[in-house]
């Protein structure tokens, strides 16, 4: 009996299978999809959106973990890091274009030194007697810009260095030490006394050398040629003196350019004794072109020449 | 200043023209009559007359540079134009240097009181046409004439470099001032980002200018004077022979820079070496 109910229990089971079984089909074959598409989902649909959840939750979970530390120092930071090495190199291109112009302000430096060398050499290499007059008054400047500074045809040196004295005290950016300044006090003494020697010599050869010309009352050369020997040698010893006085306003200007003051403040040097020269030099063209002569009142009264 | 001179109705003629004539007064008048006085022939008070003469022309070209002298035209006298290129170098302040005057004078007594027998010769060539008392004018020059000379020599070279200093202090502050004006200039420049103010620099200069060629004047003016009162003096302390010697001597050399053969050779003539 045992036996017989087991079987009938089975039989009843494989049964309620079936029939579950078959109106599972049916309903499949009806189309009734809603079902799953509503509240009773499928094992698949729960694992898939199982897998899609756990998914998204770690790649929340990921987000955040970047958001605290690895977005501060991965990505954020591999940004931070690019806008740093950025910005590096924009400060190092500047600087090499602010080095490549203290360069090219060295250069300019040196250009502007070799300038006055030559300048100043020029005066070397005259050839004729008339080249050394033209030294001394030299036509092409303006009578009044001679009058205001000429010494022998060109700045004086002690000129030079007195601008030196003006720019370190009224310009700010000039950074001339204390020792600097002392250099430049000592510097000022001598080229003062070199000036003076260099006068002394010019008037010996203006009151003492000048009685050897051929026209003298004193000179007994009777032979024109021994006597253009004579002006050759005076006009040639005008010409070292001269020569003197260039090396000696160059010396002053490498002095200065080269030993006392730094790369900016010789710029700065540079551009304020090119500007001052040329303030004189448009004065004196102005007042040349206003043609104020010299003049007398005429006729003469009591002239030697009357009788 | 030449309207001025119209506005008084003066006519007045610019100074190259009265230094070409004069120059050539000097050249053609003065040198000759000198000679002259100098020969034999004239007499004391032609001599006396004629070196009178002389010097009062060498004073009035001092007195008319004077009169030219200001403040516009103070350059142009300082840096002749009318001087020609073998005389320029020569100039001191615009002429002669005034040690030149006693150095002249002083060869004319050392040649004469020379011991070598060979200078003695040579001298005498130059003198060959002159009288006796005139060769021998600066033989053994009086105790009175040589302290004379000292003193004419000392006062000078305290005045020559005195003029030295004036003209060196009068261009230093002109330096100065246009320097310190232009930097203070360029500063104010920098700040507004601007060049140098080139309107603010040229009123400095002119300003600047103003003060030293009002003291150039004076420089100039002291300059001639004592050009003037050296010849003036050695004038008065030697004899009318001597004087006219020296006068002579002169002359010959401010003629001399204007020998046309000369500076015909002197325009192609090239430096030693």
């Amino acid at each position: 009996m045992r036996l017989q109910e087991l079987v009938l229990v089975k039989i009843s089971l494989v049964f309620l299978w079936l029939i579950g079984f078959v109106f599972l089909q049916r309903s499949e074959e009806n189309g009734f999809e809603e079902p799953n598409n509503g509240e009773e989902l499928s094992w698949d649909d729960l694992e898939r959106e199982a897998a899609s959840n756990i998914s998204s939750k770690r790649s929340h979970a990921e987000r955040s973990h970047q958001h605290e530390s690895f977005t501060k120092g991965d990505e954020l930071s591999g940004d931070l890091y690019e806008l740093w090495r950025q910005e590096q190199n924009s400060i190092a291109a500047r600087l090499d274009k602010e080095l490549k112009s203290r360069w090219e302000l060295d250069e300019l430096i040196e250009e502007q030194l070799s300038r006055y060398q030559s300048h100043y050499d020029n005066s070397m290499v005259s050839t004729f007697l008339k080249d050394v007059s033209n030294l001394v008054l030299p036509t092409w400047i303006p009578p009044h810009e001679l009058a205001a500074v000429a010494w022998l045809g060109d700045w004086r040196p002690t000129s030079i260095l007195d601008l030196v004295r003006i720019l370190a005290a009224q310009n700010p950016s000039f950074s001339l030490s204390e020792s600097s300044l002392r250099v430049l006090s000592q510097l000022l003494r001598e080229i003062r006394i070199e000036e003076a020697v260099i006068d002394e010599e010019y008037a010996e050869i203006q009151a003492t050398g000048v009685l050897y010309l051929p026209f003298s009352p004193l000179c007994n050369t009777r032979l024109h040629e021994e006597a253009l020997r004579s002006v050759q040698e005076l006009f040639g010893n005008i010409h070292k003196v001269i020569s003197k006085a260039q090396r000696l306003r160059y010396k002053v200007l490498e002095l200065v350019m080269k030993k006392l003051l730094n790369q900016t403040d010789t710029a700065e040097f540079v551009v304020a004794f090119a500007g001052i020269q040329d303030a004189i030099h448009q004065f004196g063209e102005q007042k040349k072109l206003r043609k104020i002569y010299p003049a007398v009142p005429s006729p003469l009264k009591g002239s030697g020449s009357s009788s | 200043m030449p309207f001025s001179f119209f506005s008084r109705k003066k006519p007045s003629r610019r100074f190259n023209d009265f230094y070409e004539d004069w120059s050539k007064t000097l050249t053609e008048n003065c040198l000759p009559l000198l000679r002259q006085s100098l020969s034999s022939a004239a007499s004391a008070s032609v001599l006396s007359s004629n070196v009178d003469l002389v010097l009062r022309h060498l004073v009035l070209y001092y007195e008319t540079l004077d009169l030219a002298a200001d403040h516009n035209t103070i350059p142009y006298l300082l840096f002749p134009s009318w001087r020609n290129s073998l005389e320029t170098p020569f100039l001191f302040l615009g002429d002669i240097h005034p040690y030149l005057l006693t150095n002249l004078l002083r060869s004319f007594i050392d040649r004469e009181n020379q011991d070598s027998d060979d200078e003695d010769e040579e001298t005498s060539l130059d003198l060959v046409n002159q009288p006796l008392k005139m060769t021998m004018a600066w033989k053994d020059p009086s105790d009175e004439l040589v302290k004379r000379i000292d003193q004419i020599e000392c006062t000078m070279r305290l005045m020559v470099p005195g003029l030295m200093d004036r003209m060196r202090k009068t261009q230093r502050s002109f330096v100065a001032r246009v320097s310190e004006s232009w930097v203070s200039s360029y500063q104010v420049g920098k700040k507004k980002k601007l060049t140098a103010t080139v309107a603010t620099a040229s009123t400095s200069v002119d300003e600047a200018a103003k003060i030293e060629m009002e003291e150039l004047v004076s420089i100039f003016v002291d300059a001639n004077r004592l050009r003037k009162s050296v010849i003036m003096d050695i004038v008065g302390a030697t004899s009318e022979h001597q004087a006219a010697l020296f006068l002579e001597g002169l002359c010959q050399f401010l003629a001399g820079f204007k020998d046309q053969i000369l500076l015909q050779d002197f325009e192609i003539l090239s430096l030693p070496n």
